[in-house]
């Protein structure tokens, strides 16, 4: 097993991790950072529409305290309120430091920077570099982190996070890049390991989005906050297969059809149809799918063949991609339901993204709070700028004074002969992949867009067969840990099933609808908002309630503003 | 199931821990219409072997990891739809493969971190002439890397999207002139390209010349431009229209047994690969086997003994010599400079320098000049460094280049060689 010593380790290499790691070295560490897949290439590079941030750029009467406001509001008053105020607060100065790196936002012809309205906004505030803002951001960031010589490694899955006196003391991981067991001894570990989509059957995330930081953090002894938040967006395909959960933006100007030809919103919404809110308007969809209107794939139908040529000019990508496949939407219509898209849930942390345990970071995705019970368009992009910054540079200040821990070695040792046991299983009845593809379906069935008591209590009980026979069915593809695919496939549905588990409990214990969160046999909001946090205590997961941090807006004064 | 279509699917493996570590594996796929070679991997890894490793992450064609070969051709997995036939999966060539499909990034990234600057954008180019919004594209997949002809590694500007953009060729097609050809009527042939024949006439002379004394009988028959310029500017029918003309006045004489050579690695390049592969002209494969570049001629004639390099006397210049793209594609060496070194006291530097940025007719553009210009600085920078006497090259933009930037003299080294051997009168002597 190889070691290695650090002052500051990030997990993960999306926007937020990138972020962290350069605050990181310029705080003075000695920084290391491990993504599982390539440096880079994670959900912040699919993020596309745009990143939302006022500043001197705003349309008049736009400033940080009206996106704070919408920010709440649209979080259902889940949102931790002094995170939310950084987030407005400093979104801008992040953005003029990437442009200081190169990044270079679109501009119309008079020079001014485009802003694109989204929902939930009451300005149009979304900063865009044409539908591919995230990928273009992860540019400059890997740059920067090219430029610091910062230690980056690739196809490294962090595994486990080591304590050491009830403190963090660095992390063991699997490095398939290389064949081998790896440790890495540091103070500090920031985790930006990002969403959880890949529990879900249709989704738009990337396949590494399995929510790996999650159930580490848990594992560490850390608090997860409202882990029942997850967003769907409404319409992502359902075929063709390869493009199972591509979500599409032009959603927002086609109509939506059943398997009976009706226009059904106009039942849910008679007037807005189409254009309610995107939580309402995935309940509808689902609603109809699971009463049996839904189309042979399991979808309603997207009919855009009336939108305008010219809107198609800003859906650029989503367009090609469909049509290489021969689906044009310009002459056919798709099917599509809601696939999960974002995680509003996550490590509970402060507004210097330190989670509740010393030495234990987080930011980004992976991270809860900020977005509390909804995530407006934009939003998440700025959030893992901010607070990856943040993290990054608290980091540095606390692995300069924190004590070298001492190396772990029997964690470690006990990480390797697990992992070593596991690959010599070769007779199993399952392959990893069939694994995740059970639990995703549960997933679906009982914790997706519309949830209950009863479908809950079923999952929890499911979720426990799954975690006692199903993993042991499942077969390994053999000794060596060089590219074992299989292998990392195997510890993310472990990880995955721990998250789940933790998403149901959090379910359960939420009886109300609120946020992204619906719950069938309570469907009304409770009168004060509450946050729900989980734990590992003693091998088994306790869920508490605590009130959100409310410093300057409460329900009811919503409306009147943040003065 | 057992009534839906299936294709074989064959997968060049890789295990280092295996004897022999390459071998083919087929696998058995149903097809279903809209497939991509993403889900068939995906579906092989999940029903059939879990042990086949490959990249992917984002399944619709924002990340740039999945990139392989699929019939030998670098695709995007998740992009690339297939037809029902049998296919062929194999790694991306040109980078270090881990296992079965993964190639590793390690060394790329290396490099790219070595280039790193602080401010991408304002090094090279005012802020005008970027065309960030095509650019911006980009998803580092290096399947250009892995495409291009000539070994350029493209994604190597990464993340300098200006400098990339240079790279990509502009598809204005150029001023379409015929050829007036050097005429002559000797044996052995030799081809001469455009930029030896209209603008700088020296090297195609001094081949002639020094063939001539050599022995070898040099014929130059009509010829015009051999095509290069239009494929590099996409007019495919215009290139193949000039290739055929040369094809046909050179036919004849490839009959009588006259092997081709030309003074330019372009020209020697378009006849050896790209006559018969982009173009596709079957006709040209008997040209193709019999083209050399001068060099590669003149390394042959030494190693037959007509030509004593040893006997040479050295030209009194420090030369820095830069390797021309086309002719690292047809990877044969720098014949030229093992010639020369051969020398006595002959003082030439190999410059370690990628492209000098003209890239064909791309650089002569007005629109395109500043951008060709950023890519061939660190030749400039090069030169200004190690301040020879005289910047050689054999290829003629590369010396235009070279010329312009530093002010330095330069030439084709046939001149030199030409020029080591007519001092030496006690070489004069050496015939067939
Ligand atoms: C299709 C799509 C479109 C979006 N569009 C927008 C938008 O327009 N605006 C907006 O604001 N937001 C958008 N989002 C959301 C936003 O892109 C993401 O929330 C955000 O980028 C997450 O960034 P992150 O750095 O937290 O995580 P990610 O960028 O997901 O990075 C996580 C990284 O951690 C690595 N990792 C995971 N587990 C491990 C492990 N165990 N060991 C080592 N490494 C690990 C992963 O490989 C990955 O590289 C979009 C999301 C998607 C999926
Ligand atoms: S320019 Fe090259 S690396 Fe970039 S997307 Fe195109 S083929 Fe891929
Ligand atoms: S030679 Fe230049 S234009 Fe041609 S493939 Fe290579 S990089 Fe592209
Ligand atoms: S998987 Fe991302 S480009 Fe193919």
């Amino acid at each position: 097993m190889r070691r290695y010593e650090a002052d500051i380790l990030v997990i993960g290499t999306g926007g937020a991790g990138l972020y962290a790691a350069i605050r990181a070295a310029d705080g003075g560490g000695r920084v290391y950072v491990r993504d599982k897949g390539l440096i880079g290439r994670g959900g912040s590079t699919v993020g596309g529409a745009g990143v939302s941030a006022v500043g001197p750029w705003s349309k008049p009467g736009d400033n940080a305290n009206v996106q704070f406001r919408d920010t709440v509001i649209g979080g259902a008053y889940l949102n931790d309120q002094p995170m939310v105020r950084i987030l407005v607060e400093e979104a801008q100065q992040r953005i003029v430091e990437m442009e200081s790196w190169g990044l270079k936002f679109d501009r119309g012809p008079d020079g001014r920077y485009v802003l694109d309205q989204a929902g939930g906004h009451s300005y149009p505030r979304v900063m865009t570099i044409s539908d591919r803002v995230g990928l273009q951001m992860v540019k400059v960031l890997r740059n920067q982190a090219r430029l610091r010589q910062i230690e980056r490694c690739p196809d490294v899955m962090a595994c486990r996070l080591l304590i050491h006196n009830g403190a963090i003391a660095g992390a063991i991981g699997l490095d398939v890049g290389v064949g081998e067991v790896v440790q890495v001894n540091a103070p500090a570990v920031v985790l930006a390991t990002g969403g959880v989509g890949q529990l879900y059957p249709s989704t738009s995330n990337p396949i590494q989005n399995t929510g790996d930081g999650l159930a580490l953090a848990l594992r560490a002894g850390a608090r997860l906050l409202n882990m029942e938040q997850v967003q769907f967006y409404p319409c992502g395909l359902v075929h063709p297969p390869s493009l199972r959960g591509f979500i599409l933006g032009i959603q927002e100007y086609a109509a939506l059809y059943n398997s009976e030809e009706e226009r059904f919103m106009a039942r849910y919404e008679p007037e807005l149809l189409e254009h309610t809110t995107r939580d309402r308007l995935a309940r509808a969809i689902f609603t109809e799918i699971v009463e049996g209107r839904g189309t042979a794939h399991g979808g309603v139908y997207l009919d855009a063949t009336d939108v305008p040529k010219e809107t198609f000019l800003s859906f650029q990508h989503e367009y090609e991609v469909a049509r290489d496949r021969g689906f044009d939407m310009q002459l056919v219509r798709l099917e599509v339901a809601p696939a999960a898209h974002y995680f509003m849930g996550g490590v509970a942390i402060d507004i210097s993204g330190c989670a509740s345990v010393p030495g234990l970071y987080a930011a980004g995705e992976v991270s809860g709070g900020v977005q509390g019970g909804n995530r407006l368009s934009g939003n998440s992009l700025a959030e893992i700028l901010v607070f990856g910054a943040r993290a990054g540079a608290h980091a540095a200040g606390y692995a300069r004074g924190a004590i070298r821990p001492t190396p772990e070695q029997a964690q470690a040792a006990e990480v390797e002969r697990e992992i070593r046991g596991l690959v010599n299983r070769r007779n199993g009845r399952l392959t990893p992949s069939q694994g995740k593809q059970r639990l995703r379906r549960l997933m679906w069935q009982y914790a997706g867009v519309i949830r209950d008591g009863a479908g809950l209590t079923a999952a929890r009980y499911e979720l426990i067969g799954l975690e006692q026979e199903l993993l042991p069915q499942i077969s390994m593809s053999g000794p060596s840990l060089l590219q074992n695919h299989s292998l990392v496939s195997y510890l993310e549905l472990k990880n995955m099933i721990t998250v789940a588990q933790t998403i149901v409990q959090s379910a359960l214990e939420r009886q109300e609808s609120r946020g992204a969160h619906y719950r069938q046999d309570f469907p009304e909001e409770a009168s004060t908002p509450f946050c729900i946090e989980v734990t590992l205590e003693g091998g088994h997961l306790r869920a508490a309630r605590r009130p959100p941090v409310m410093s300057e807006l409460r329900p009811g004064s919503g409306e009147e503003g943040a003065e | 199931m057992t009534s839906a279509k299936t294709f074989q699917v064959h997968i060049q493996r890789y295990d280092p821990d295996r004897e022999p570590p390459c071998y083919t594996q087929m696998y058995q796929v149903d097809f279903h219409p809209s497939m991509t070679v993403l889900e068939v991997l995906e579906l092989i890894q999940q029903d059939q072997d879990s042990s086949l490793a490959f990249r992917s992450s984002c399944r619709s064609s924002k990340c740039g990891t999945c990139a392989v070969l699929l019939n030998n051709k670098p695709v995007l997995a998740c992009r690339e739809v297939l037809d029902g036939g049998d296919i062929t999966l194999a790694a991306l060539p040109k980078l270090p493969i881990v296992r079965d499909l993964v190639v590793s990034q390690q060394e790329r990234e290396q490099r790219l971190e070595q280039i790193a600057v602080e401010q991408p954008r304002a090094v090279a180019l005012p802020e005008s002439k970027v065309d960030y919004a095509n650019v911006s594209r980009c998803i580092e997949c290096t399947i250009c890397t892995a495409a291009c002809p000539v070994g350029y590694e493209m994604d190597r500007m990464e993340p300098r999207p200006d400098l990339l953009s240079s790279m990509i060729g502009a598809g204005i097609p150029v001023s379409q002139g015929e050829g007036v050809p050097v005429e002559g009527n000797i044996d052995h042939c030799s081809l001469c390209l455009c930029f030896n024949s209209y603008s700088y006439t020296q090297p195609a002379k001094d081949t002639v010349m020094l063939l001539d004394r050599l022995g070898v009988h040099v014929a130059v028959p009509q010829q015009q431009c051999c095509g290069m310029p239009m494929v590099g500017n996409g007019d495919l029918d215009g290139a193949r229209r000039r290739a055929e003309a040369n094809l046909a006045s050179f036919l004849p004489w490839l009959e009588q047994g006259y092997d081709v050579v030309a003074a330019c690695t372009t020209g020697s390049l378009m006849l050896k690969e790209e006559y018969t592969g982009t173009l596709g002209l079957r006709a040209a494969e008997a040209l193709a086997s019999r083209a050399y570049d001068l060099g590669e001629y003149l390394r042959i004639l030494v190693e037959d003994g007509l030509l004593e390099l040893s006997k040479l006397k050295p030209v009194p210049e420090r030369m820095s010599y830069h390797t021309p793209c086309h002719l690292k594609a047809q990877r044969i060496g720098k014949p030229f400079v093992e010639l020369l070194e051969r020398i006595p006291g002959m003082q030439i530097e190999v410059l370690d320098t990628i492209c000098c940025g003209l890239s064909g007719s791309y650089g002569l553009k007005n629109e395109k000049h500043d951008l060709s210009l950023a890519v061939g600085q660190h030749l400039l920078d090069a030169l200004a460094q190690s301040q020879p006497d005289l910047a050689v090259s054999e290829c003629g933009p590369c010396q235009l280049r070279m010329r312009r930037g530093t002010g330095l003299p330069t030439k084709h080294p046939v001149s030199i060689l030409w020029q080591a051997f007519d001092e030496d009168p006690l070489c004069h002597g050496v015939q067939k």
